[in-house]
């Protein structure tokens, strides 16, 4: 088994490299190609992980060096994998939703002039994947985290004839590269303090070399996070999420839902044994996780366009693995990536075939949606599936894993952060279904034309959505504390052990915790039950202000023709959700976008227009007269003689 | 009167004297043959490239100077003269192609590729002050005329005119840095120097001096700024394949004779390196700022690629600065890397034009990837590996001389570095963006490219993505030359 | 005396090159650089002359006077019919005096305390032609110099030729696919 490990993220590759070489050759028959390649990969990482299950404790991570990379003295770099449980759970992520992606795309692309083009890149981006999330050692990961980085590039600005794609992937491409030169910086002082990138190589030289809670391995940790918060869309790097969802939907639900935006995650759980070592870090991971899921959840409230309403949903919902994270619930965090991945992958492949029966590439105004129930079964109810899931209600995936993660955070001592993710919470589930309702429920809003031309997805995409809405129902199933069956979690126990045991006492006990009179476990039950309404509340909400509201009045007139006050209280009602809740959130919102465009905007263009200038004023330097350039070298060479003799 | 004539040993110098009898061949076929066919010109040059090749494969290397102490031939040498060799080659290759639409003396473009190679190989093999210089001129002088042989463009003419009057400019420095170094060592042979200067390491003013005149006139060959700014002019106006030659054989010839006059220990003037090292340190630091950022808007392919082969010579010299080990293996290591992707790219340039019209600008690309799948492919390489892509020989060679600068303590320069390094991919990818993304600004095709051509950009291609992922090919060869065991 | 003469001898000739040469520089008329220019290759023959460089001082007479001057003077006659004046002083020339300043002011204190490594007069070697020892010196231990010397002048040949030649030669009639 072992030794077919390379073939998985090859078999893409080579995918990729058919398709972009010899489009000609593969033409109609690119997508098949890319899908077969992919289920390739699926197939051998469900043997790798069914070998890994039946082996069950006596499973031993496999760190295979194929060759060596880079050689030099010291650095001694191979090209191997390293794949334990974590990667294995990444490797069936990636593999098992790409398949499903995959799939989908061969039906929505259908006909795209860019058919052959997308299927190539595609493709690599899961070779680049599979690469980032198999390698053994941290240069190898740069390498996927920067070939996934391209070709997300590339997808977003898939639409290239269109002006505000190619401006979001040069947006996506500059906010990254800020991210990325924090990972390189952090990569760099790894090596210089422990000599070794390999990870096994890391992890037993890193107890030795840094103090836990020390200043270096804090200032390490940080600026990994920092390339974290670049490719996974936290705060202040989100800004590029959401504008990336210019590219093709089912780029956006394989990469900017499922799986690249969570190369973040990955990456520290991966590192877990030097984050555990900095506490301040993990704090900083923590608030910045807790601060982002609600920030960008209270954005999604207003917007009307139905992907850019699941974009800030999935920074919110990375948002809640941070916070995991910072709690020090490594596995937590990967369980809600992998139950995220699911539902989040169905609603917008779900979104994508709402575009596709209103025949466009992207943005849909929810408005002009609606009733959509009758027209499109399927797409309904895989979408309404998702939508429970994320929202959070038992028993589907999205509540196991979002009330783990809730539960860890307050028993690690991290109320505040509870405190942000249950807020979040209430948010998404109102976000979620004001937009199921929106989309799916009330009378249809659009043209007459438009209606004539709604119709249901063909098979083979509404397929894909079934087999992600069932995993969205049943996959929470690997992982139910409070009945008592934690089987992911020992999974992937041994993985987070070895960190845990070197770690400083990062997470301190929660008094309250301590003191109660209940039961630990009686506080799970009643925590899972705030949770729980907390949803259900929201879901109320959002069923009266979208679905029942808007008929009330017209059959209280009716009813009631005489009672204005009553009428008078529903504008009220209706005045004050506009005035106070909306304005207030315009207004907050708008903050956020001011700050968004004064600062982080302007900060990126004052860079751009330095770098401009500067590179303008060196052309007119460069006169095109050779006596110009001749006293440019003796202006060199009085430079370089005052330095000589000042040194001297 | 008695003479005593050292001993000649032609054997050791065989490699210079089959490219020389190559070059004479190619340029003698003109007379005595009457109607010259381009291939057999080129095959010509080939097989003596190849025979020369391997014959300095096959050198054994020494470290006892010969020919009275004038050249060496150490493993050093014998290294950099395959490099040199196997870059004239792939100039020759494209070249070749650029011949089809430009026929005119055409022996002749080969035979100064040829010269100028001759002058490198005596650069690198130099242990004198004296070859060196010799060799530096001959370098020069066929570079200045290949820079002017496309005489239906004016601009050429002009590229030709200023890279003469500047080269002549800077070699002056060059000499005069010669002199005072002669005036205060009394010998122009840098194996004399240093040993004395084992025995007793000590600089004056004048000599330090000395080493800025030096700096100047070898700056000026590697396009240090503030003596890069004739590169933009005549890597633009000179016809494509001279402008590949003179921007990596040049420029590695420069740098190798910086290592000669600088870092070899025992050899040099390494033992003086608290001397030298400000000097290049800043000169590295302007070099990358102003190479990027020139680079960063320009709309012209080769004047993009000049600014860009400014700013690798900045960061050449950043590793260079270092003085160690480390940083003379990064620094060969990256001249590798640095002589395919450049000459890789400016190949694509010749390769990727259309009917009557040469790639200009670098919209001109645009589409490429539809109509030569191929040619767009080999280019997305080149220009990845250029910006430091990891899987790419440029991202291997980055990370040594980033790596190089870090162990010699210049934080500052390495950071700078890696921002810079951050700011290329912006105009690099510009390039691949165009390629892919855009579509052909009008209907015309791009031409078919030769065999020559594509055989180059192959080689080109799969020796970066080679060296990329296995560099310890090269890699052990280059420990081997800085004496690592 | 005995010192003061060929100190008064050294310091004409210096003038002379210096003079000469600020002149060549600063001249608005190119036929009166080129003459002027003369002078100074005189005066620095005189100048080998007087360090009893024999040889290089009429070399210098030899190539740089009668060869290269020559030439000089002959392209700008065939060229320029009226003497025409250059154009106006651009801002590079003031730029160009504050650096030779800035130059100046850093090289002449270190030449001048530069621990030359002048020989004694007795370790002189008598005077006399030093001829037969730069042509021995050519011949033994300068000889691959010397080697590509020659060969560098025979590329200067052949690029002189080929941007010179103004003919075209048309393509050999190969066709495109022809190909190495």
């Amino acid at each position: 088994m072992n030794a077919y490990f390379w073939l998985i993220p090859i078999l893409p590759g080579l995918a990729a490299a058919l398709n972009g070489l010899a489009p000609k050759a593969t033409g109609r028959m690119a997508g098949h190609l890319a899908v077969l390649a992919m289920l390739g990969s699926l197939a051998i990482s469900s043997m790798a992980l069914f070998a890994a299950l039946t082996a069950g404790h006596a499973f031993q991570p496999i760190d295979i060096d194929y060759f060596t990379w880079i050689g030099v003295g010291g650095l001694n770099i191979p090209f191997g994998v390293y794949v334990d449980q974590l990667s294995l759970v990444m490797m069936m992520v990636v593999s098992f939703v790409g398949s499903v992606i995959f799939i989908y795309a061969t039906g929505y692309m259908h006909g795209d002039p860019g058919y052959v083009r997308f299927f190539t890149y595609l493709p690599l981006f899961t070779f680049f994947m599979f690469l980032l999330v198999m390698g053994n050692s941290l240069p190898l990961l740069f390498v996927g985290w920067e070939g996934v980085g391209l070709c997300s590039y590339l997808l977003i600005g898939y639409f290239y004839d269109r002006d505000y794609a190619a401006a979001a992937g040069m947006k996506a491409f500059i906010v990254n590269r800020i991210g990325d030169f924090g990972f390189l910086l952090g990569m760099l002082l790894l090596f210089w303090y422990t000599g070794s990138l390999k990870f096994t190589g890391l992890f037993e030289a890193a107890p030795g070399v840094f103090t836990a809670g020390g200043a270096v391995i804090t200032v390490i940790t940080l600026l990994l996070f920092v390339g974290a918060t670049g490719k996974s869309a936290q705060l202040p790097l989100y800004v590029w999420l959401p504008d990336a969802m210019a590219g093709p939907t089912p780029v956006s639900a394989l990469i900017h839902a499922a799986t690249m935006v969570t190369a973040g995650i990955y990456m520290i759980a991966r590192l877990n044994p030097l984050f555990s070592m900095a506490p301040v870090t993990l704090l900083v991971v923590g608030t910045i996780g807790g601060l982002t899921a609600l920030f960008a959840a209270s954005i999604a409230l207003v917007q009307r366009d139905s992907k850019k309403i699941l974009a800030y949903s999935t920074v919110s919902q990375l948002g809640y693995m941070f916070l995991a994270l910072g709690s020090g619930a490594y596995i937590a965090a990967i369980f809600h990536l992998m139950t995220h991945a699911f539902f989040k992958a169905c609603l917008f492949l779900g979104a994508g075939s709402v575009l596709h029966a209103f025949h466009r590439d992207t943005d849909v105004d929810v408005f002009e949606a609606g009733g959509l129930r009758k027209y499109m079964p399927y797409t309904r109810a895989t979408f309404l599936i998702a939508t429970i899931a994320i929202s959070g209600i038992p028993p589907l995936a999205g509540f196991w894993s979002k009330d783990e993660i809730l539960w860890e955070a307050f028993a690690a001592g991290r109320v505040f952060l509870w405190f942000l993710g249950i807020l979040a919470a209430f948010c998404t589930a109102f976000y979620m279904f004001r937009l199921y309702n929106l989309l799916f429920s009330g009378e249809f809003r659009g043209t007459e034309d438009q209606r004539h031309h709604l119709h249901e997805s063909p098979a083979v995409m509404w397929l894909p959505l079934a087999v992600l809405a069932a995993f969205s129902i049943c996959i929470g199933c690997v992982n139910m504390p409070l009945l008592g069956y934690t089987g992911f979690h020992d999974f992937l126990h041994p993985v987070f052990a070895h960190g845990a045991a070197h770690g400083a006492e990062a997470v301190e006990e929660n008094a309250f915790l301590a003191s109660s009179f209940l039961s630990e476990h009686m506080l799970e039950w009643i925590f899972a039950g705030i949770s729980v309404v907390v949803a259900v509340v929201a879901i109320l909400f959002a069923r009266v202000f979208y679905v029942w509201f808007p008929n009330m009045p017209e059959r209280m007139r009716e009813a009631f023709s005489s009672i204005h006050t009553i009428l008078f209280n529903k504008y009220y009602v209706d005045e004050m959700y506009h005035a106070g809740f909306i304005q207030t959130y315009f207004n907050g919102c708008g903050a956020a976008n001011w700050f968004d465009n004064r600062v982080i905007i302007a900060g990126l263009n004052g860079l751009a227009n330095t770098v401009r200038g500067l590179a303008d004023r060196l052309r007119r330097i460069q006169t095109g007269l050779a006596p110009h350039y001749a006293l440019g070298t003796l202006a060199g060479m009085v430079f370089l003689v005052v330095v000589f003799l000042l040194c001297y | 009167m008695q003479i005593q004539v050292p001993e000649i040993s032609l054997w050791q110098v065989l490699p210079e004297l089959i490219v020389l009898a190559t070059a004479v061949g190619v340029l003698a076929s003109d007379l005595f043959v009457k109607s010259v066919q381009r291939v057999n010109v080129t095959l010509t040059a080939t097989l003596g490239l190849l025979i020369a090749f391997f014959t300095a494969r096959s050198l054994e290397a020494s470290a006892t100077p010969i020919f009275a102490g004038m050249v060496v031939r150490d493993s050093l040498s014998i290294l950099l003269d395959q490099i040199f060799l196997a870059g004239a080659m792939l100039v020759t290759w494209i070249g070749h192609e650029y011949a089809r639409r430009n026929p005119r003396q055409f022996p002749e473009f080969t035979a100064l590729v040829l010269f100028a190679t001759i002058g490198m190989m005596v650069i690198a093999m130099s242990a004198d002050l004296i070859p060196l210089f010799v060799g530096i001129e001959l370098l020069s002088l066929p570079l200045f005329v290949l820079a002017g042989s496309d005489k239906d463009r004016l601009a050429s003419g002009e590229a030709s005119l200023k890279y003469f009057l500047l080269g002549a400019f800077s070699t002056g420095f060059l000499v005069y840095g010669i002199a005072f170094i002669f005036g205060v060592t009394r010998t122009t042979n840098l194996t004399v120097i240093g040993q004395s200067l084992a025995a007793h390491a000590e600089a004056t003013p004048l000599l330090v001096l000395g080493f800025a005149l030096l700096l100047v006139g070898l700056g000026f060959k590697i396009s240090l700024a503030p003596f890069h700014m004739w590169a933009p002019d005549v890597y633009q106006g000179a016809p494509t394949p001279a402008t590949a030659w003179i921007a990596t054989g040049s420029k590695i010839a420069g740098f190798v004779a910086l290592m000669r006059v600088f870092t070899l220990p025992d050899v040099s003037f390494a033992a003086l390196s608290d001397y030298w090292t400000p000097g290049i340190w800043w000169l590295a630091l302007i070099t990358m700022i102003i190479g990027n950022a020139g680079a960063l808007m320009q709309s012209d392919l080769k004047r993009m690629l000049a600014y860009s082969s400014i700013a690798h010579g900045g960061y050449l010299a950043m590793a260079f600065t270092s003085g160690t080990r480390i940083g003379a293996e990064a620094t060969l290591f990256y001249m590798a890397a640095y002589l395919l992707m450049t000459v890789g790219a400016f190949g694509v340039a010749i390769a990727a034009s259309r009917s009557g019209q040469e790639c200009e600008k670098i919209a001109d690309l645009s589409g490429l990837a539809r109509q030569r799948p191929w040619l767009a492919f080999a280019m997305s390489i080149f220009m990845l590996s250029l910006a430091g892509m990891p899987g790419t020989a440029g991202f291997v060679g980055k990370l040594w001389l980033f790596g190089a600068a870090v162990q010699a303590q210049y934080y500052s320069l390495a950071l700078i570095g890696v921002l810079t390094t951050l700011l290329s991919f912006y105009y690099y990818l510009r390039v691949i963006v165009y390629m892919y993304v855009h579509e052909p600004d009008d209907r015309l095709l791009f031409n078919r490219y030769s065999f020559s051509n594509g055989l180059a950009l192959t080689v080109c291609a799969v020796g970066l993505v080679g060296l990329g992922v296995f560099p310890n090919l090269l890699w052990s060869t280059i420990r081997l030359c800085t004496g690592a065991v | 005396m005995d010192a003061l003469l060929p100190s008064l001898l050294f310091y004409a000739f210096a003038g002379v090159i210096l003079g000469s040469a600020a002149f060549t520089a600063f001249a608005r008329d190119i036929v009166h650089a080129a003459f002027s220019l003369l002078f100074t290759f005189f005066g620095l023959a005189c100048l080998y002359l007087y360090l009893g460089a024999d040889f290089v001082g009429l070399s210098q007479v030899v190539i740089y006077v009668g060869g290269i001057l020559v030439l000089l003077l002959f392209g700008v006659m065939f060229t320029g019919h009226q003497t025409q004046e250059t154009e106006k002083r651009t801002v590079n020339f003031y730029w160009g005096l504050a650096l030779i300043a800035l130059l100046g002011a850093g090289m002449v204190p270190a030449l001048l305390k530069a621990p030359w490594a002048v020989k004694s007069a007795a370790e002189l070697p008598e005077a006399k032609s030093t001829i037969s020892s730069i042509a021995t010196l050519l011949m033994t231990d300068y000889l691959l110099p010397f080697e590509i010397a020659s060969l560098l002048l025979l590329m200067a040949l052949i690029g002189a030729v080929v941007i010179a030649r103004g003919e075209t030669k048309t393509d050999e009639g190969e066709s495109p696919e022809t190909s190495a």
